[in-house]
């Protein structure tokens, strides 16, 4: 299963260059542009521009703001030229913030549960009743020393570390992420071989491409990155893109490879081999960067530690990995195998590869899937090269905040619970689950631009929990867009869009490093123009605020005499025992933490703060290659022979390559980990070196004839954002259904044609959705998009109407059932397109149908999900949704005895060198007596 | 700036050094449907040669990510459609052409038809009388001032009427129709007047000098509708005799029925010679709604928009209407003696055959317009 594409048209005009036009930047004060409504009459319109950062996705890509003179709104949000990432260009997401901003749905003011939790009644409330009750609560557990009962949950962070400082100030081990839906996965594979948990593929220089994912469409960093690709396209790189869908990057692609789902490793592997095998390993950078002597002698103590022993070992190692083998496995072409595998052997240093989600987030061992992935990049030589694949670390700026509180001293078992000890983020998606176990209670709940009734599987266990007032004493959910987990909050606090608040940003989109300062452009207008404000929330619409600013008003009244500790962490950096104001929380990063800011501003007669308004971004290194081949001064170190480590007083601060002191990478040996003798240690020594794991969908498990089906439940649209496109009428009115995608082979066999309603049913439950029928999918395998399938209990004010269908849940003991009670459609409001609205169907909400499947070592939530695909029965609706929580709370069980408590020997409960969000302290690592 | 981004690159295609140009001169380059000769200034680079052709690819109940705007045209019976090849996404646009249009055609060709009959009025054996000297000019008129209605409100701004008079676009059927009506109309009141004021022998003449105003008033739409290089359908050669067949058709009709209407004591209101001409008109009208049409270049757009006119309900319903017109009026002149029933009959026939033309306009303009233009 692979084509082969011309190639696209090359020449210099075709190369991505800067933007042709943009307003020039010592006119953004005073704009003046002709309105286009008004034409044909020559209206001219007077603007404000003021650069801003996306909040759409995580990318962060520089927007600009107009903001009309004359009425103060915002008429337009275009690309910022001036930011490194983005260079101008936005995505469909960005610029549609604007409707966003201005949805006429769109609630405005903090609101207060009045009904039952889950009833959906609200009424009005302040920002002063908000924090004064939240104040108190929370102070009440710092003082009773319940220090893990309050709980930030947060989806997207769109910030750099502001939390985290909140959270240690308060002392509470309480972060917990979406990180586990996500890309935990991921970054667990790519951790073992460096302790940088994130890809970064310097993609417009490189030789050849390997994606795992839609990436020209919809990937991680989709924009920044899909300039890039199409850059190291015109420049002559080759892709191969792995996907069990023909997306609109594999129709792009010199390959499209779509191996069976969960046998992505196999391939990688295979693809290993091939470079093994035909002599294409870079074997000056293995043998300098890969730790081998420790391989070699923990794994083949007969032989001799010597470099040719080790490329003669790995041989052994991936022996069965031949062609033959590799194509039968994954359903491939032998011939596709072998030749993938030698342009990526010859790539030789310029191996951009990528994976987030896609497979590592699909498959039970998913984690594997990205450290095999990497395995290429290390055999190539193509670590942190131009046109290789950095380190997220490396090509990201983190600027630190004056004043750093001390680490907490508690250990959360809700986040991390002891039977896993490597999940590289927090369980977050079995919280339900843990707290139906008994693991704990919490009692101040922060949802934070985070939907985990829609987004997390088994959403059903997430109501069934929030509605329970015993097990979450009060939940506050903050979210600049409307979501479904609101309606089980008891505060429904609206913050700000992009162009309504304060966050710094920084991405690894390319090989340099940038930062990105997101501001309210509102307020900064109204600041230009001479009006002082305290808050945000003064000049964005009705009363939207924003979170630094609340965190502060919020630290401050839990702690205002002081007597906590909590209070000395907010008060200003220039006026002592003053409260710190947002302005001067950045002020003090940009004049402090951000090499090259404050002489590049003083060089334009700015201060940093001055310059980071005007510009929106700073560009702190142009390019950066190569980081762990940096030298390092170690007059003073002591070096241990036998490691090869460089110590000063007992900290590893370099490593010995071949007589020279180098910064190496962040793992223990300071070098690439093919052999992780953590692994070796917690007890999982068979999946110590890159590795192929059965996955829990595996299609020779499945049984055609029953009707059973793979489902890749998890791709995204380029128009959406999972359930933040809410409010967005222009996302929607692009993309508004998500059909079931089903080979056309398939659905002769079940006579389905495009159109007719499927029932679709997994270990908990069933949907009913719409079949595509298409040659664009792998045969045996039906995949449905997230994103779409939003809905709305009906006759609950504030909730948006452009996508979310109205329904009615009934429920009865542990089953639930969802069905719509209508359809989309035009509707009544001050905005005329709301009487526009043509779509009626709004998708389906499937992931209320997954139970819970937690990765036993990754602890990701492994997404693809077996299923059997029927026609519908008689009575089923589109739409509907039926699921029975003891049945997803077994599938919980069952899995967790798969997990693997740590060897009590080991003495604590995760590897130290193991990056943990909010890192308590190393004695909160200690393993105490389980009973 | 149009696109900042350069995705989309305009300037100056005349100068050699422009960016444009130069794209132009030195990549591959493909343009819309040249063969409409419209001399497009839209040149894509890399494009699928799907995207540019309509009708290539099948069009499913919904879209990818989308519901659907409209439901997709019909596929005609027979008419096969690509498997391998779907439209996942359109933007949809409402016909620019509806219900206005349609009438239009039908009260225009009936106030042409009525001036076609005017002058013969004498030679065709119509008796002397009110009906056969004011008859044709008040129905030509009534009619005309509803087709007028009907353009200026298609315009939905009055304004653009004017715009039309003051600052028209010679070139254009738009106009030239306007003119085209205008001096119709003119005439009508000239001759009506003359009428009035008793030169019945100027008149006549005015009559004979409309005659060749009232062919081209029924006949210039063929032009305008070959304006619209994009509708297939409405290319078709011979459109102008069949929009002139239609309006004599009208005229017949009413030349078999205004002595009926106006002056029915008249014995030689008996002996029409226009329920021949009826009967002959219906039968080259029903043969021009069949058969199979005559363009320069038969694509697949141009194929699949006469398939589905084919396939209407409304124009299949057309053409049994229009011979069943015929047949009435066919036995209608067998009853000699017993006017009631053949009057009946007669009346029934051009209810017929107005049912029918207006149904064959309808899918004619629906159909025109079913096939997506890219």
């Amino acid at each position: 299963m692979s084509q082969t594409n011309d190639r696209a048209p090359s020449g210099e005009v075709w190369q991505v260059t800067p933007l042709e036009s943009f307003p020039p930047l010592e006119k953004w004060d005073d704009w003046v542009e002709l309105d286009s409504k008004s034409w044909p009459r020559r209206v001219e319109k007077r603007y404000r521009l003021v650069p801003t950062i996306c909040f759409n996705c995580e990318a962060a890509c520089g927007l600009v703001a107009y903001i009309d003179k004359a009425d103060g709104r915002i008429r337009k949000l275009e690309g910022n030229p001036y930011h490194p990432g983005s260079r101008g260009r936005n995505c469909a997401k960005g610029p549609a913030t604007l409707a966003q901003v201005h949805d006429e749905q769109r609630i405005l003011h903090p609101m207060k549960r009045v009904g039952a939790r889950g009833e959906g009644k609200f009424e009005r409330t302040t920002w002063d009743e908000v924090i004064r009750t939240l104040a108190a609560r929370i102070r009440r557990a710092i003082v009773e020393k319940r220090l893990t009962e309050v709980m930030y949950h947060v989806g997207r962070p769109g910030h750099d570390g502001y939390m985290d400082r909140v959270l240690q100030s308060w002392g509470v081990d309480g972060h917990n992420s979406h990180t586990n839906v996500c890309s935990g996965a991921a970054r667990l594979g790519y951790v073992l071989w460096s302790n940088g948990d994130r890809p970064s593929p310097d993609h417009a220089h490189a030789k050849f491409m390997l994606l795992l994912s839609s990436h020209l469409e919809t990937g991680h960093y989709f924009n920044p990155h899909a300039q890039r690709i199409i850059e190291g396209k015109m420049a002559g790189a080759k892709i191969a893109t792995v996907d069990v869908r023909l997306s609109n990057t594999a129709s792009m692609s010199d390959y499209w490879i779509a191996p069976y789902p969960g046998t992505e490793a196999a391939m990688l592997l295979g693809f290993a081999r091939v470079i093994l095998e035909e002599g294409l390993v870079n074997e000056d950078f293995v043998r300098r960067w890969v730790n081998w002597k420790g391989f070699l002698e923990t794994r083949r103590p007969d032989m001799d530690p010597t470099f040719a022993n080790f490329l003669v070992a790995m041989k052994d190692e991936y022996a069965r990995y031949t062609p033959e083998w590799v194509a039968d496995e994954c359903g491939i072409d032998p011939q596709t195998v072998v030749a993938v595998g030698r342009e990526i052997g010859k790539a030789h240093g310029g191996l951009s590869a990528h994976v987030w989600r896609n497979a590592a987030a699909g498959n039970k061992g998913g984690w594997q899937v990205a450290r095999c992935l990497q395995f290429l990049c290390v055999l190539t030589g193509s670590v942190g090269t131009k046109g290789g694949t950095a380190l997220a670390a490396d090509n990201k700026f983190k600027a630190s905040p004056f004043k750093k509180p001390r680490p907490q001293e508690v250990w959360n078992e809700l986040l991390y619970p002891i039977e896993w000890p490597l999940a590289h983020h927090e369980l977050s998606f079995i919280l339900p689950h843990l707290v139906r176990d008994g693991r704990g209670r919490i009692d101040t709940y922060f949802t934070r631009v985070y939907n985990p009734v829609w987004t997390n599987p088994d959403g059903c266990a997430w109501m069934d929990m929030l509605a329970n007032e015993e097990s979450v004493g009060l939940h506050a959910t903050l979210t600049p867009t409307w979501n479904e987990t609101a309606l089980w909050a008891d505060y429904v606090l609206p913050m700000g869009l992009a162009p309504e608040r304060h966050d710094l940003m920084s991405q690894e989109t390319h090989a340099g490093r940038w930062i990105g300062f997101r501001q309210p452009v509102h307020r900064v207008a109204a600041e230009a123009a001479g009006r002082k404000t305290e808050w945000t929330w003064e000049t964005n619409p009705g009363e939207v605020w924003e979170e630094d600013e609340f965190w502060i008003a919020l630290s401050w009244a839990i702690d205002e005499d002081g007597s906590l500790g909590i209070r000395q962490h907010f008060e200003s950096p220039y006026r002592p025992g003053e409260r710190i104001t947002i302005e001067e929380y950045y002020r003090w990063i940009f004049e402090n933490s951000v090499p090259g800011l404050p002489e590049v501003a003083a060089k334009e007669g700015l201060s940093p703060l001055d310059y980071m308004r005007r510009y929106g971004a700073f560009e702190v290194e142009a390019e950066t290659l190569e980081v762990h081949e940096k030298t390092v001064d170690v007059a003073g170190c002591e070096l241990d022979s036998e490691t090869g480590l460089w110590k000063r007083e007992g900290q590893v601060v370099a490593v010995d390559v071949e007589g020279e002191a180098r910064q190496g990478f962040g793992t223990p040996s300071k070098k690439l980990e093919f052999h992780s003798p953590t692994m070796e240690t917690w007890g999982f020594a068979e999946q110590a070196l890159p590795n192929y794991i059965e996955t829990h969908v595996y299609w020779r498990s499945m049984d055609r004839k029953k009707g059973e089906f793979t489902l890749v439940p998890t791709f995204r649209l380029p128009t959406l954002i999972h359930t933040r496109s809410a409010n967005a009428k222009w996302l929607y009115e692009l993309s508004n259904s998500n059909p079931v995608w089903i080979n056309a082979g398939d659905a002769q066999g079940l006579g389905l044609e495009t159109g007719d309603l499927v029932r679709v049913n997994t270990a908990s439950g069933h949907y009913v959705n719409r079949a595509w029928v298409t040659e664009g999918i792998r045969p045996g395998v039906v995949a449905c998009s997230h994103h779409l399938g939003r809905w709305r209990l009906k006759d609950v004010p504030g909730t948006d109407r452009w996508a979310a269908a109205p329904v009615a849940i009934e429920r009865e003991g542990s089953k639930f059932r969802v069905r719509r009670t209508g359809d989309i459609g035009p509707f009544e409001s001050r905005d005329p397109d709301s009487k526009r609205v043509f779509w009626k169907d709004g998708g389906v909400h499937q992931n209320l149908t997954f139970p819970p499947q937690p990765d036993p070592i990754s602890g990701m939530h492994c997404w693809h999900q077996r299923v059997t695909v029927e026609k519908a029965r008689p009575g089923d609706r589109y739409g509907d949704v039926e699921v029975d929580i003891d049945k997803s709370f077994a599938v919980y069980k069952a899995w967790l005895a798969e997990a693997k408590r740590p060897d009590p020997k080991l003495g604590v409960r995760r590897p130290l060198w193991f990056a943990r969000a909010v890192r308590p302290t190393d004695a909160a690592y200690l393993l105490r007596d389980p009973s | 700036m149009v696109c900042p981004e350069q995705a989309i690159v305009s300037g100056d295609v005349d100068d050699p050094g422009s960016k444009i140009a130069t794209l132009i001169r030195e990549e591959p380059t493909s343009q819309r449907r040249l063969e409409k000769e419209t001399k497009p200034r839209v040149w894509y680079l890399d494009v699928l040669p799907e995207s540019l052709e309509p009708a290539t690819a099948a069009e499913p109940p919904q879209y990818l990510w989308s519901d659907r705007a409209a439901p997709p045209p019909p596929v005609p019976a027979g008419f096969e459609m690509p498997q391998d090849l779907i439209t996942t996404l359109d933007v949809h646009h409402k016909p620019a052409w509806g219900w206005h249009v349609w009438t239009y055609l039908l009260t225009k060709n009936i106030a042409s038809g009525a001036m076609i009959l005017a002058p013969l009025v004498g030679l065709v054996g119509i008796v002397d009388g009110p009906s056969s000297r004011y008859g044709p000019e008040v129905v030509a008129l009534v009619f005309l001032v509803i087709t007028n209605f009907l353009l200026v409100h298609d315009l939905g701004r009055w304004e653009r009427f004017w715009k039309i008079l003051i600052q028209p676009n010679t070139k254009s059927w738009l106009v030239k129709g306007a003119w085209v009506l205008t001096a119709f109309g003119a005439l009508i009141t000239l001759s009506l007047g003359l009428q009035a004021l008793g030169y019945r022998e100027a008149a006549d003449l005015v009559r004979w000098l409309d005659l060749p105003v009232a062919v081209m008033a029924s006949g210039y739409s063929a032009w305008l509708f070959g304006q619209c290089k994009g509708r297939d359908l409405w290319m078709e050669k011979g459109l102008f005799l069949q929009l002139v067949a239609r309006a004599a058709l009208m005229g017949a009709a009413m030349g078999m029925l205004l002595p009926q209407v106006v002056d029915p004591s008249h014995p030689k209101a008996y002996h029409n010679p226009c329920a021949h001409a009826f009967i002959w008109l219906s039968v080259i009208c029903a043969f021009g709604m069949v058969y199979e049409r005559q363009r320069a270049v038969r694509g697949r757009a141009a194929q699949l928009s006469e398939a589905i006119l084919r396939d209407s309900f409304r124009c299949q319903a057309a053409v049994s209407l229009t011979i069943v017109a015929a047949a009435l009026a066919q036995v209608g002149m067998l009853f000699d003696g017993m006017a009631a029933l053949r009057w009946s009959l007669f009346g029934l026939a051009v209810a017929c055959s107005l049912v029918g033309l207006f149904y064959y306009e309808r899918s004619w303009i629906r159909a025109g317009q079913a096939v997506p233009n890219s």
